[in-house]
């Protein structure tokens, strides 16, 4: 039982003073009697007639003092420091990478579960269960149920990803449900960055001990401007409290092409560049710490390459078509009558002089005309226009120079979205879109009606578009846990997913494109579609997953938890103690009137 | 003389104590002695021995048997009466006061004694024998045993005990005590009247009771004064607790009632409030005190 305001138990002095009034207000007639003798032989024969039953006997007096307790109890506001009657309890279990750590044997995970397993035999009969799994993503295994046998199944079925863990996503996705639980027992090693903020009732059990660890903390490929060759960064870091001679192996495929070793003093990173050099299919850099976590051990990284198809629009365009073949280009079909069902089967489309009334999301070259459909609009046609501005940073325009080009007639376009390259005083001649209808380039000029297309930039800014156009979404590495989206071919076509796991199938959605996020496990996905086969390699790469130590301290949680478990209740009870003191005051002169006419 | 009236007097005069035990006095009166003797009432036989007055020879026995028996007589003796009269504080408080109750019974009984050539002694006690009127006998002395009784004044604490040692000193042959106490004594009375009892004195408890002590007209809180000792008691409520002292009360009068039964001591109470010729007239005679 707590106070919610302690000062008010200062009226309980009205006590004693009552009691002092009661006191002083008994005057006794003196009378001279015979004898006392068998006056104080029935006070000794009667015990009830000494002063404490005296003052019960007065029950008046008893009354007056029954009032002021309950009056002060009302403004004390008395709370109950109760356990909470936990009746709706929600288990989540920490399913993230730090969770395979072995310095609690079999694994923290395991013993997670078996305590999980425990704590819900040991819950009274008709509680009801919820059940989640908290990794990158907030899994809601379980609705509530009193089914116990249910609930172990489901703790059963778990196991721990590679994923980085993110448990004040799942407490905050918790807390907006509508069935608010009563209790959460969460189940974690504490390897997360920031404190937990719940305004539920939560009691955190951890396992962690040791955070004997060193991992690869990042993995990234980067151009060097050479063509093909990359640059492959990799940062390892020592997160355990000693020294670490950690050797590092960087594997091509099959062959060894970088090995040393890094020497580690404690919470010491260390940086790692192999290269230059063109890398192709699977690149994986291995350290041996020998520590308690291996998941972050080892980073892959793919270098993937899809040659785009093209279909090429147009009557008769040997300047086009030969800047084209300099492109680096898979299929280059070209036509001059097209419908739009045979657009979808290309990645990229370029329409040279003409174009469909609307087109669906896709890659897209227009020349000279646009489609009505696309959020670009013309707004005059000028002869000889000045170029006023080229946006050199778009990747677009890299290498690109225009000096001396000159241009017989343009269209001038007009748009609240997309980038003008080239734009004049009075518009855009150039344009570039990327949204909900794919990417797109609009010329408003046609190439060979300028000087533009005797220059050398005329073959690079066509490389370019079709590099831009024809870049796969998905970059080679992807960190576990996240979506991987890919470009097919086909809609509705099916791809085959070769995992760490396993093999699943997909399905293309209406825009060509699958999206995958089951990557819970590190390793290289492959992708086998229309288009041929795509590698991505999930990494877990994580700073706050590799550190597994207990980041706050257990005594500290501990206490954090005691004082969780017990919720300070306001009865709110005042109301009805204040009743009932008007009550017993009442009661009270009730009798005190009766008394006097009687 | 406003103690008692002529007319009750002259009922007294027909009246005698109805003492029980054999009386030993210390010289020739009206009542029997437990002593053979010279008396006139016919005992016993017994036989002849040398020595033996002739005159109590049966001789009509001898001319049936041809043996000589001697007749033997009851002595009659002087009883002597003593009046224990409890002349405490407390004594004062009744209406009429216990006091004059008892002078009123101290006199009747007096008086029954003296017509009756009794010797009647009167000691007035509290702690002890304040005062005292002895050996009065013969209705002569009826007089000053009234102006005596007269003019006495509540005083002392009561000490029944002790008071009851006290006035046996010099006492001696079996004779009659009366008691005339309130008995609101916290020492008790049980040794006294034990003494008395295995002296072979003939004891009668007279219990006065004042209308104050049976109701006591008190209500509210109230500090009680003793009367005697100047001790106080301070009660509250007394109204729900008058229920109580009369019960105790009740029990400390059947303490008095039984302790005198065992005893074989003959005990009449009565309230001061009560007529002295209904009591004594009618209650003593119930009560096997008069004849």
């Amino acid at each position: 039982m707590s106070f919610l305001s302690p000062i008010y138990f200062l009226f309980l002095l009205a006590v004693p003073i009552v009691i002092i009034l009661y006191l002083l207000r008994t005057r006794r007639e003196v009378l001279v009697v015979p004898s006392i003798y068998l006056w104080k032989r029935y006070t000794r024969e009667e015990l009830r007639y000494s002063v404490l039953k005296k003052f019960l006997k007065d029950i008046l007096l008893l009354l007056q003092i029954l009032a002021i307790i309950l009056i002060t109890l009302g403004l004390v506001k008395p709370s109950v420091l109760s356990f909470v009657k936990a009746r709706n309890v929600v288990f989540i279990i920490d399913t993230s990478c730090s969770m395979q750590a072995k310095d609690i044997k079999p694994t923290r995970f395991d013993s997670a579960k078996m305590e999980a397993l425990k704590l819900v035999d040991s819950l009274e009969k008709g509680t009801a269960i919820s059940v989640f799994s908290s990794d990158s993503k907030t899994r809601f295994l379980l609705d509530y149920t009193s089914d116990k046998k249910k609930v172990k199944e489901t703790i059963n079925s778990l196991f721990p990803t590679d994923t980085e863990g993110n448990i004040i996503e799942t407490l905050n996705y918790i807390e907006r449900l509508n069935k608010k639980p009563d209790m959460i027992y969460l189940f974690t090693d504490g390897a997360f960055e920031r404190e937990i903020l719940s305004s539920l009732p939560i009691e955190v059990f951890t396992f962690a001990k040791d955070s004997n660890n060193v991992g690869i903390i990042s993995a990234s490929a980067r151009d060097t401007g050479i063509k093909g060759e990359k640059e492959i960064f990799i940062k390892v870091k020592n997160f355990s409290k000693t020294k670490k001679s950690v050797p590092l192996q960087v594997w091509e495929g099959e062959r060894l092409i970088e090995t040393s070793t890094l020497e580690l003093n404690p919470g010491e990173e260390r940086a790692v560049i192999i290269g230059p050099k063109r890398f192709s299919g699977i690149v994986k850099a291995i350290i041996y710490p020998n520590d308690l976590l291996s998941v972050d051990d080892k980073v892959y990284l793919t270098f993937p390459k899809i040659k785009p198809s093209v279909l090429l629009v147009t009557k008769e365009n040997p300047y086009l078509e030969i800047a084209l073949s300099l492109a680096d280009i898979g299929i280059l079909d070209k036509t001059d009558k097209f419908d739009l069902g045979m657009l979808s089967k290309y990645d990229i489309v370029i329409f040279d002089g003409t174009a469909p009334n609307e087109v669906l999301p896709g890659n897209y070259i227009f020349i000279g005309k646009i489609p009505e459909n696309i959020p670009l609009q013309i707004a005059g046609i000028e002869t000889n226009p000045i170029i006023f501005r080229i946006d050199s940073t778009n990747p677009i325009m890299r290498f690109v120079d225009l000096k001396g080009t000159s241009i017989k007639r343009s269209v001038i376009f007009e748009s609240s979205q997309g980038k003008g390259l080239i734009t004049t005083k009075d518009g855009s001649i150039l344009w570039s879109y990327e949204g909900v209808l794919g990417r797109i380039v609009a010329f408003g000029f046609y190439p060979e009606e300028s000087s533009f297309i005797e220059s050398s930039s005329f073959p690079i800014l066509i490389r370019n578009i079709i590099d831009w156009l024809g870049e796969n979404p998905s970059p080679g590495i992807a960190k576990s846990g996240n979506v991987i989206t890919l470009r097919t071919k086909e809609m509705n076509e099916n791809v085959t997913v070769t995992t760490p796991y396993g093999v699943i199938k997909r399905v293309a959605d209406e825009i060509r494109s699958i999206t995958f996020g089951d990557t819970y496990k590190t390793g290289v996905y492959s992708f086998r579609s229309s288009l041929g086969n795509v590698d991505v390699a999930v990494n877990l790469c994580s700073a706050s997953e590799s550190d597994i130590s207990l980041r706050i301290p257990s005594k500290e949680y501990r206490e954090r938890v005691l004082s969780r478990e017990k919720i300070l209740l306001n009865t709110d009870i005042w109301r009805f103690l204040v009743l009932g003191a008007l009550g017993v005051i009442f009661l009270e002169g009730y009798l005190f009137y009766s008394r006097r006419l009687t | 003389m406003s103690l008692l009236s002529p007319e009750f007097l002259s009922y007294l005069e027909r009246l005698d104590l109805l003492i029980k035990r054999s009386i030993k006095g210390s010289s020739i009166g009206e009542r029997l002695s437990s002593k053979y003797g010279r008396g006139i009432e016919f005992q016993d036989y017994r036989s002849y021995e040398i020595g033996d007055d002739f005159r109590y020879i049966d001789w009509n026995i001898f001319a049936r048997l041809d043996k000589l028996f001697v007749k033997l007589f009851r002595e009659e003796e002087i009883s002597t009466i003593n009046i224990l009269f409890d002349i405490s504080k407390s004594m004062r408080f009744g209406n009429p006061s216990k006091l004059y109750f008892g002078k009123q019974l101290s006199a009747s009984l007096g008086y029954i004694g003296l017509v009756n050539y009794d010797l009647v002694n009167l000691y007035c006690i509290s702690s002890t024998v304040e005062n005292r009127l002895e050996s009065l006998r013969g209705r002569a002395n009826t007089m000053r045993l009234l102006r005596f009784l007269d003019a006495l004044e509540p005083q002392g604490v009561t000490s029944l005990n002790s008071a009851i040692r006290e006035s046996l000193k010099g006492l001696k042959g079996k004779s009659v005590f009366i008691i005339l106490s309130d008995f609101l004594d916290p020492a008790g009375y049980e040794e006294g009247l034990k003494v008395l009892n295995t002296r072979g004195y003939e004891t009668f408890v007279f219990h006065i009771l004042s209308e104050e002590e049976i109701s006591p007209p008190i209500s509210g809180s109230v500090k009680l004064v003793d009367s005697e000792t100047g001790e106080t008691i301070e009660l509250d409520d007394i109204d729900d607790i008058l229920s109580g002292y009369r019960e105790t009360l009740g029990r400390f009068l059947e303490e008095i009632e039984s302790f005198c039964l065992n005893h074989s001591i003959e005990y009449i109470r009565a309230s001061s409030s009560i007529p002295i010729d209904r009591v004594v007239l009618y209650y003593m005679r119930l009560g096997g005190w008069l004849k």
